[in-house]
């Protein structure tokens, strides 16, 4: 069950760990941001191996985040594990009621039905006035077991939280990966008749990955809203969809490391774009995407050596 | 009543609009498989030219109808310039790499062009609506509606007619089309299928500058434009099925009229309305409305 | 383990080139100023940092006028500004924020256009204790739903604005019996209209809605708005769209005449006054939100303020100038008095007792922090209709009328929303001038 691939995976987590003490609080929401949208990249990972690309999987991210936000304003409930679980399972079960319908869909019109999904969403968060409709609401900081958190130590805490839950959401999709069912997704992609000839059902496949990669996506939203400390529909909008997108892309399909790596990546260079060129950050943002897409064709995680790659 | 016909109206001089604004990225993609993410700064660019061009023309010249020709010819010079540009120093090189990275390099275009016009025009708007006003209204059923609107409408039928008669009635659609079903056939019969990408992503690029270029006189020209306009324009195609010219009319005749409807009956619903239309009209035909035939792979 | 090193050492020199932004000379007051330098909402706040600069510079030089001439920088400290986008959401927002406290040595945040970013911010600025001074983001709710030490709000919240419009369309249209409204949906749109509906049932009872119109922000096309607009023929029409939105619904509505069967009150017209000059239709109702720009009362600043501005820009400044203006000035104010006589660098404690509840004059006029325990500003503000002299080629304003701060903003402690729908208990008009 345990690989040199997962302890490898548990010593990366036993240095952000241990990190955690000497980052300053910027740095704790910068790489803690990275890791949740390298969560959100896990998903699409599943997805991307059958050669679906979701253009709305913000809708689950801001799914996740509200679920946090109103499981402690309307439901009293405080602790960072129980608002993660509660985000979790709202976004997956929303997953699986929007994967009965797209799951028939296939290329960009699986893209451009998930994004239509995500944009009502947006609408109608937009129209919440109770909501605070585009200023959405603040979340209040949340405690763990019962331990109230302020401060640069909540920061700490809550990196913690995420860095672990990183490390086993991971482990756990390259142990699906690894499964006879986690071969199959790249199999969908090559030749989906085949498959079903095979007797594997393709829709149903692609329902349980889409609803467990909405999972994934809630679970990342809470992160961040509980980071944050406010939600808004923008979370939702469909830019944020095209940057996990990005995310996705630029990861490649060939495992876990590509999608946390191109996290990271994304986020530090958004960053020192952000403070290098503060009128034209976008240009360096574009400028480095654009020429990662047209020197690594196969995403990032064609740069890792092949046996991480198998991971 | 009066209503209906204002929705009918108000529906069709939307729709027009959106045709123009989307006919290019649909050939684009019917054509080259590519999802140009970027369609909305082409457009935006068009906007830019016309506005500049406008601008300058009328500082020493009164009010005319060349104003229709300097925009005419303001987008066909942006389309032209940048369509090559981009075809040549990008496209070219992602060639056979698969749909989603061709898409996801568009949207990182679609950033550097962002800030490209930033840096030649400035945070500030530039308006040239010397041509709105130029034409004078008329009134339908009691209400009053510029002129402008129709010549927008007028535009989008000939371009329209243009496309289905380029490709239908000459040698160059004929090839198009092959190329269009079959890219490897089409090249082992001799098609020139690179002058015919070239060609193709140029005449998107126009197409997209001169919807920018007679949106300019009705809206302040500024950053962002090409944003707002990308998903609306991925909606009609998408309705209308990917690739396909008559699909992207009847989306943006669908999509121009749902709008309408929710303004005069229920303002509320504008936010999501053409989302709603998308997801209810992929629900009944999963691949839009004039699907392209597909290859079932054994 | 090689790997490890590796992406250890690539976070290090992330970390070292994020830092190396962050090196300063620490005896300067830097002050962050986060706006939209990129987006749609840059053209509305290009002014604002404008006139940031040229505060900064006479702030540095001395060259202020009274009441704050004699006195070089702010607390014997020279001001040193820096800009950053107010863009990519919130998460971005906060971990930016952080990092001007943490990293890039801000003394002082102050800018902002969007209430989502203020609304976000606000938290954080008080765990970090980095005094945070709003300019422009509107909304009521930041000091009405939690209280700051460390956050202040230099200008009024769009309570005013609404209240303020009511109130002359009842004294100058006392034949308005039907509304109508388009609206941007977002939540500043929403906010603005929710605030007139209730200011207009207080002040004139008798009036009811006709039509309402919520097209999506930066839309641009609003041909089937204006006919359902039109359809309903509403004496009056009330519209919050801003920058390139209302320019865009004004060329597309004054080509259809919607202007000859309805008035329209637009509060946020004043932004785009400079560039629409003379196609802005004639009579419409709008504000500055306070008395700024064209309805600003006589004084030297004032003079000093658009002088230099016009001289620089080629253009009156609007209001989102003035706010700026009005924030580096109570920041200087707070500063030179926390640092006494002496002029030594007063600590931060010092300079938010010192602007705590002060007061201070600013080129619009005196503004008061006398809300949200003394964090929150009210000034005066002014109504009036939009007119353009066609020989000196000049924007004008006609039909002004003032009203006093404690006539339009509800007093301490009261929420506005309920306030407003109360009939605007407590409010003190007794100082309305007529121009």
């Amino acid at each position: 069950m345990f690989r040199r691939a997962d302890l490898r995976l548990a010593a990366a987590g036993a240095v952000l760990l241990a990190a955690t003490s000497l980052m300053p609080g910027w740095l704790l929401v910068l790489a803690a941001t990275a890791l949740a949208k390298g969560i959100v990249a896990l998903g699409l990972l599943l997805l991307m191996r059958a050669g679906l690309v979701p253009f709305g999987q913000a809708m689950f991210y801001c799914l996740g985040g509200y679920a946090a936000g109103l499981g402690s304003l309307w439901l009293g409930i405080r602790d960072v594990l129980l608002l993660l679980l509660l985000a979790g399972l709202a976004a997956g079960a929303a997953g699986w009621v929007v994967g009965l319908l797209i799951r028939r869909y296939r290329g960009i019109f699986f893209a451009m039905l998930s994004m239509a999904f995500s944009m009502i969403l947006y609408g109608v968060l937009l129209k919440s006035q109770d909501l605070g409709s585009s200023d959405g609401f603040s979340v209040p900081r949340p405690t763990l077991l019962g331990l109230t958190m302020t401060g640069t130590p909540a920061l700490r805490i809550l990196f913690a939280v995420t860095v672990l839950l990183t490390v086993l959401l991971a482990w756990g999709v390259s142990a699906y990966l690894r499964t006879a069912m986690g071969q199959i997704g790249p199999a969908i992609r090559q030749n989906e008749v085949r498959v079903s000839y095979l007797g594997y059902e393709p829709d149903r496949l692609i329902h349980r990955e889409y609803a467990a990669s909405g999972l994934l996506a809630g679970v990342a939203g809470a992160l961040v809203a509980m980071l944050v400390g406010q939600v808004d529909p923008g979370m939702g909008f469909w830019m944020t969809s095209g940057e996990f997108v990005f995310i996705a892309i630029l990861a490649g399909t060939g495992g876990i490391w590509g999608s946390l790596g191109a996290a990271f990546i994304l986020e530090a260079v958004h960053a020192i774009a952000f403070d290098v060129a503060p009128t034209y950050w976008r240009l360096i943002l574009g400028g480095t995407l654009l020429v990662m897409i047209l020197r690594f064709p196969a995403g990032l995680s064609s740069l890792a050596p092949r046996r991480v790659r198998r991971a | 009543m009066s209503t209906l016909i204002a929705i009918a109206v108000d529906g069709a001089i939307h729709g027009a609009w959106l045709f123009l604004v989307a006919v290019g990225l649909t050939l684009v993609f019917g054509v080259m498989k590519i999802l140009n993410i970027a369609h909305g700064n082409l457009y935006a660019i068009g906007a830019y030219a016309a506005a500049t061009a406008l601008g300058y023309w009328f500082a020493s010249h009164p009010p005319s109808a060349a104003a229709l020709a300097i925009q005419v010819g303001a987008a066909l010079a942006a389309g032209l310039v940048l369509g090559l540009l981009l075809e040549v120093a990008v496209l070219r090189h992602l060639h056979g790499r698969d749909e989603v990275s061709v898409a996801l390099a568009t949207y990182a275009l679609l950033l550097i062009l962002d800030d490209v016009m930033l840096m030649i025009w400035g945070t500030d708007p530039q308006s040239a609506a010397a041509p709105y006003l130029l034409l004078g209204a008329s009134r339908i059923a009691g209400m009053r509606f510029n002129n402008y609107e129709f010549l927008v409408m007028g535009l989008a039928i000939l371009v329209g007619l243009l496309i289905w008669w380029v490709l239908t009635r000459t040698g160059t659609g004929r090839r198009l089309t092959a190329v269009i079903h079959d890219r490897e056939m089409a090249a082992a019969m001799g098609i020139n299928v690179r002058a015919v990408h070239v060609a193709t992503f140029v005449a998107g690029a126009c197409l997209a500058a001169l919807g920018g270029a007679f949106t300019a006189p009705m809206i302040p020209v500024a950053p962002g434009i090409g944003a707002e306009i990308i998903v609306v324009t991925f909606a009609v195609v998408v309705i209308g099925g990917m690739g396909s010219i008559p699909g992207a009319a009847v989306g943006a005749l669908v999509v121009g009229l749902a709008r309408a409807a929710a303004v005069h009956l229920y303002p509320p619903a504008e936010v999501f309305i053409v989302y709603a239309v998308m997801a209810g009209v992929l629900c009944f035909r999963p691949n839009g409305l004039f699907p392209q035939a597909a290859v079932r792979r054994i | 383990m090689r790997r490890l090193s590796k992406i250890t050492l690539a976070a290090a020199a992330l970390a070292a080139c994020l830092q190396a932004g962050g090196a300063l000379a620490q005896e300067k007051l830097r002050i962050a100023v986060v706006t939209p330098l990129t987006g749609p909402l840059a053209s509305v706040n290009v002014p604002g940092q404008n006139a940031a600069r040229i505060l900064a510079e006479a702030i540095n030089a001395g060259t202020l006028p009274a009441p704050y001439s004699g006195r070089r920088g702010m607390g014997g400290a020279e001001v040193e500004l820096f800009f950053l986008d107010e863009n990519g959401g919130n998460a971005k927002q906060v971990s930016e924020f952080r990092g001007l406290a943490e990293r890039r040595g801000a003394d002082v945040v102050m800018g902002f256009g969007s209430a989502a970013t203020c609304l976000a911010v606000a938290p954080v600025a008080e765990e970090l204790k980095v005094l945070t001074v709003m300019s422009t983001c509107a909304t009521p709710r930041i000091f009405e739903d939690a209280s700051y030490e460390y956050v202040f709000r230099t200008t009024a919240h769009t309570t005013m604005d609404s209240a303020a419009l009511a109130l002359y369309v009842r004294q100058r249209l006392p034949e308005v019996r039907t509304v109508g409204h388009i609206n941007p949906n977002f939540a500043l749109g929403q906010d603005s209209w929710r605030d007139f509906a209730a200011a207009m049932k207080s002040a004139m009872p008798a009036t009811r809605v006709v039509a309402e119109q919520w097209p999506t922000m930066g839309s641009g096309q609003y041909t089937a708005e204006i006919s359902a607009l039109a359809a309903r023929r509403p004496d009056l029409i009330h519209t919050s769209l801003t920058g390139t939105d209302m320019e865009a619904f004004m060329t597309q509505m004054s080509a259809r005449g919607l202007q000859e069967q309805s008035r329209i009150v637009a509060p946020l017209l004043e932004l785009a006054i400079n560039r629409m000059g003379r196609q802005i239709p004639e009579g419409i109702i709008f504000t500055a939100r306070g008395t700024n720009g064209l309805f600003a009362p006589p004084s030297a600043l004032n003079t000093w303020f658009t002088d230099i501005y016009r001289g620089r820009h080629n253009e009156m400044p609007v209001f989102t100038a003035y706010q700026y203006a009005a924030t580096l000035l109570a920041l200087k104010a707070a500063y030179d008095k926390a640092a006494g006589p002496a002029g030594a660098r007063p600590a931060t404690r010092d300079v938010i007792a010192a602007l705590r509840s002060s007061t201070f004059e600013a080129p619009g006029g005196t503004i008061r922090m006398a809300l949200g325990n003394g964090h929150q500003a009210i000034q005066d503000t002014a109504v009036g209709e939009f007119g353009f002299d066609r020989r000196a080629n000049v924007t004008t304003v006609r039909n002004v009328t003032v009203f006093p701060a404690a006539c339009v903003n509800p007093p301490a402690g009261a929420r506005s929303e309920a306030w407003l729908r109360d009939g605007m208990p407590g409010a003190d008009c007794s100082g309305i001038v007529n121009r």
